[in-house]
């Protein structure tokens, strides 16, 4: 089955010491509970360094688990280490990381420079340092031009991108952020991934989270897929992909003339099964899906009919979830 | 060495740069510059009346009638008195006296025996002086004999006998008649009203009601506001242990607060200064007490402003908390005016601000004891009218009143005033440092969801 998913509950390593070996975020059988309802269920994790993507519908314990790892809130069981220390405990572990949260509450009234020198004063820095700090990760989240403005008069993207120069400042080792994509425009969405993807290439510890499949795959391979509370899958996006790849897919066309191409497709091996939705829509059924992509174009050339769309519609998060829940999402 | 002076200096840095924050954050909400403006609006307002009062004259009372004619032969009784005729009979008068004596102006004889009293640390004393002869130079067929003009029986003819009493806590008085019986009205009133206002309101203006509403609207929300904004984050995930935040965050109410209020009690000072009776154009002796209010002021906004800011950070039960304190206090600050040597005022905190108020003024005016038994030596004489025929009661002087009030004579477990003051900004900086201490234990443990 999944290679990760015997680590799902698994003992991680030492726990006690804050050595400079010590994974930079440790979870050990966390468990996180707010009266009756349960955010996180005995979730066990070490990642030290690039980036990881946590996966995960809305309530399934994310944005739960980087409070925790934050110091924010408190694990009603097990152990949180951030480089070894327990940020209850210390407040050290904070100079050396970088949170960017979910909420869009922001000081509405600061400009973008302010907010970010202000909270890298808040790292001790001196009013110069802090200016000249801000200034240079301001400018690699691309948001120089408005820096002067006032977050008020931000957009989303321009929030996020500000919200994530502020977890920058400190030049952190482990960045965590929490829906960095959400509400996004397109341009910032790549910026954003840019960023990301660069602060994973020098070697720092990035944990973002998202509920869109797509989303992750453009950033990272290296997963945590988290549903209700608790902990499903950890490891390589590729590895779960491949392993979903033996199953059924379903490749949805839009064209013309759907029962035409149909008779062209009838006699190819990997397909299993066709389905006619709508007068417009053909469903394909096939357990290769990668085969299956590679002969459609000349399939769909031989039979003449205009395609107007390609879709995977069990290409996302909810399928992943319903496969290896075994259907019970 | 080099390490150690590195980490002051980032706790430095965080200080300014989290006040710094709070301050500009006071700054761009509307609720600041309406509190800010209310408190300056009122106590305006206050000013006003009590320019009113000050530049208000009170009608002169001849309180021995001695302006008055009794018999119409034109020579006022005072003028009368003095030369020995009789003010009864009108055939009998200086005119017809040897030295053709016109008839003087009977403002002459109103207020023309003014308090004297040369008060010495002895408990029983022996004070006053008959100006107008009243005791000394009677009425002929009046009071002769030297037991007559010792109506109080201590033995001393025509003085007013003064005795400290412990017990009530302050001069019991017997007055010969005729002495210091017509005093000045309208001097005594604004010398009274003028101690009365500034004690009075350093202590209930300054240190009750801003000192208490200041903090309730600017340092509640210090905590409350940022979890409830959902911004808290942003503070607390910083390498600053969240005590720190507690006093930085206060800090920063108090940068606004304390010039807030230093500005405020300078401009009562200033207007009141003026306005002050007094050979002065400026009265500068009040200085004192204004220098007490500023410094009782700030320790409340101290005290209050950390008691908020942790009340707030306490999700609902902190909100009835905060309102249980602040009638506790209004209660504990009328019982404090009434009577401060209660025990139950200590357990409060404006207890201890308003004793500093009344610690500095029993320093600078430590002759209102007196000014008070001078106000209340007229009560209780029977006097009558003769335009109207009735028997009037005049009572305490005008303003006696107000000042009995106000002052307060506080002395902390026998303490001079001095030693007082010292003691209650100390319990007021004791009461702090508790406060900030149990608020940090509290915040301590608290998630930031």
């Amino acid at each position: 089955m999944i290679p990760d998913m015997s680590q799902r509950g698994g003992q991680p390593q030492s726990v006690d010491t804050a050595s400079a070996d010590a994974p930079t975020i440790l979870l050990d059988h966390i468990s996180k509970w707010y009266g009756s309802i349960v955010g996180l269920n005995d979730v066990s994790i070490a990642i030290s360094g690039g980036v990881t993507g946590i996966l995960g519908m809305n309530g399934a314990g994310k944005s739960t688990l980087f409070k925790l790892l934050t110091g924010k809130l408190k694990p009603s069981q097990g152990t949180v280490r951030l480089f070894g220390i327990d940020p209850w405990q210390s407040t050290s572990p904070f100079g050396r990381i970088g949170y960017v949260s979910e909420s869009e509450k922001m000081y509405d009234w600061m400009t973008g420079l302010e907010f970010v020198s202000t909270m890298a004063r808040l790292h001790g820095m001196t009013r110069e340092e802090a200016v000249k700090e801000s200034e240079r990760v301001i400018e690699f989240v691309g948001m120089s031009d408005a820096m002067n403005k006032r977050i008020g008069k931000y957009s989303k993207g321009m929030r996020q991108r500000i919200k994530i120069a502020h977890a920058l400042v400190n030049d952190p080792e482990l960045i965590v952020l929490d829906e960095p994509l959400q509400g996004c425009d397109p341009l910032a969405r790549t910026t954003i991934m840019n960023v990301i993807r660069e602060l994973g290439a020098q070697g720092r510890t990035v944990l973002v989270s998202s509920h869109i499949l797509q989303e992750i795959e453009r950033i990272t391979e290296q997963i945590v897929i988290l549903h209700r509370g608790r902990l499903l899958a950890l490891g390589n996006l590729h590895a779960i992909r491949s392993m979903l790849d033996e199953h059924p897919h379903s490749i949805r066309l839009t064209c013309e003339d759907p029962r035409e191409i149909s008779s062209h497709l009838v006699s190819e091996e990997q397909v299993f099964g066709l389905q006619f939705e709508s007068s417009e829509n053909l469903t394909i059924k096939t357990r290769d899906l990668g085969k299956m992509h590679a002969k459609l174009p000349s399939l769909i050339k031989k039979s003449g009919v205009r395609v107007t769309g390609i879709e995977n519609p069990d290409d996302n998060l909810e399928s992943i979830l319903q496969y290896l829940t075994g259907g019970e999402s | 060495m080099a390490a150690k002076d590195s980490r002051f200096a980032g706790i430095d840095r965080k200080v300014s740069a989290l006040a710094e924050f709070t301050i500009r954050q006071y700054r761009t909400k509307l609720s600041t510059w309406v509190v800010l403006g209310v408190g300056l609006m009122a106590t305006l307002m206050v000013l006003l009346f009590h320019i009113d009062a000050q530049t208000s004259a009170i009608d002169a009372i001849d309180n021995d009638f001695d302006s008055y004619d009794f018999d119409g032969d034109g020579y006022p009784n005072g003028q009368e008195l003095k030369y020995q005729t009789n003010p009864r009979d009108d055939l009998d008068h200086p005119g017809l006296l040897p030295g053709n004596i016109q008839p003087d102006d009977p403002s002459k004889y109103v207020n023309e025996d003014d308090f004297d009293w040369q008060v010495d640390s002895s408990v029983v004393q022996h004070v006053g002086l008959d100006d107008d002869g009243d005791c000394l130079q009677p009425e002929a067929g009046g009071m002769v004999t030297d037991s007559q003009k010792d109506s109080n029986d201590d033995g001393q003819v025509c003085t007013i006998r003064l005795v400290w009493s412990d017990i009530e806590n302050r001069y019991v008085i017997s007055k010969d008649n005729g002495v210091d019986e017509d005093p000045d009205e309208n001097e005594y009133y604004h010398e009274a009203i003028h101690r009365s206002f500034v004690i009075g309101f350093g202590k209930v203006g300054f240190v009750l009601l801003i000192g208490i509403f200041l903090p309730l609207f600017l340092a509640s929300g210090l905590i409350r506001q940022e979890i409830e904004n959902d911004t808290m984050h942003y503070l607390v995930g910083k390498p600053i242990h969240r005590v720190e935040i507690l006093i930085y965050r206060l800090l920063g109410f108090l940068a606004i607060g304390l010039p807030y209020i230093a500005i405020m009690v300078l401009i009562t000072a200033i207007v009141v200064g003026l306005t002050a009776p007094g050979d002065s154009f400026f009265r500068m002796k009040d200085l004192g007490i204004w220098l007490g209010v500023i410094l009782a002021a700030w320790l409340m906004l101290l005290v209050y402003g950390a008691l908020f800011m942790v009340f707030g950070m306490i999700h609902r039960l902190g909100m009835i908390a905060g309102i249980v304190l602040g009638v506790w206090e209004f209660v504990i600050a009328m019982i404090t005016l009434a009577d401060p040597s209660l025990m139950i005022a200590r357990l409060s905190v404006v207890f201890w601000g308003m004793t500093i108020v009344d610690a500095c003024a029993m320093m600078v005016y430590p002759d209102t004891p007196v000014l008070l038994a001078q106000g209340r030596s007229m009560s209780g004489r029977t006097e009558w009218s003769l335009e109207t025929g009735l028997l009037s009661t005049p009572g305490r002087l005008p303003g006696t009143g107000a000042l009995n009030s106000f002052w307060n004579e506080v002395t902390l477990a026998g303490l001079s005033p001095f030693m007082t003051l010292i003691l209650a900004s100390f319990v007021l900086l004791l009461l702090a440092a508790i406060v900030i201490f149990v608020g940090q234990a509290i915040f301590k443990g608290k998630e930031i969801s």
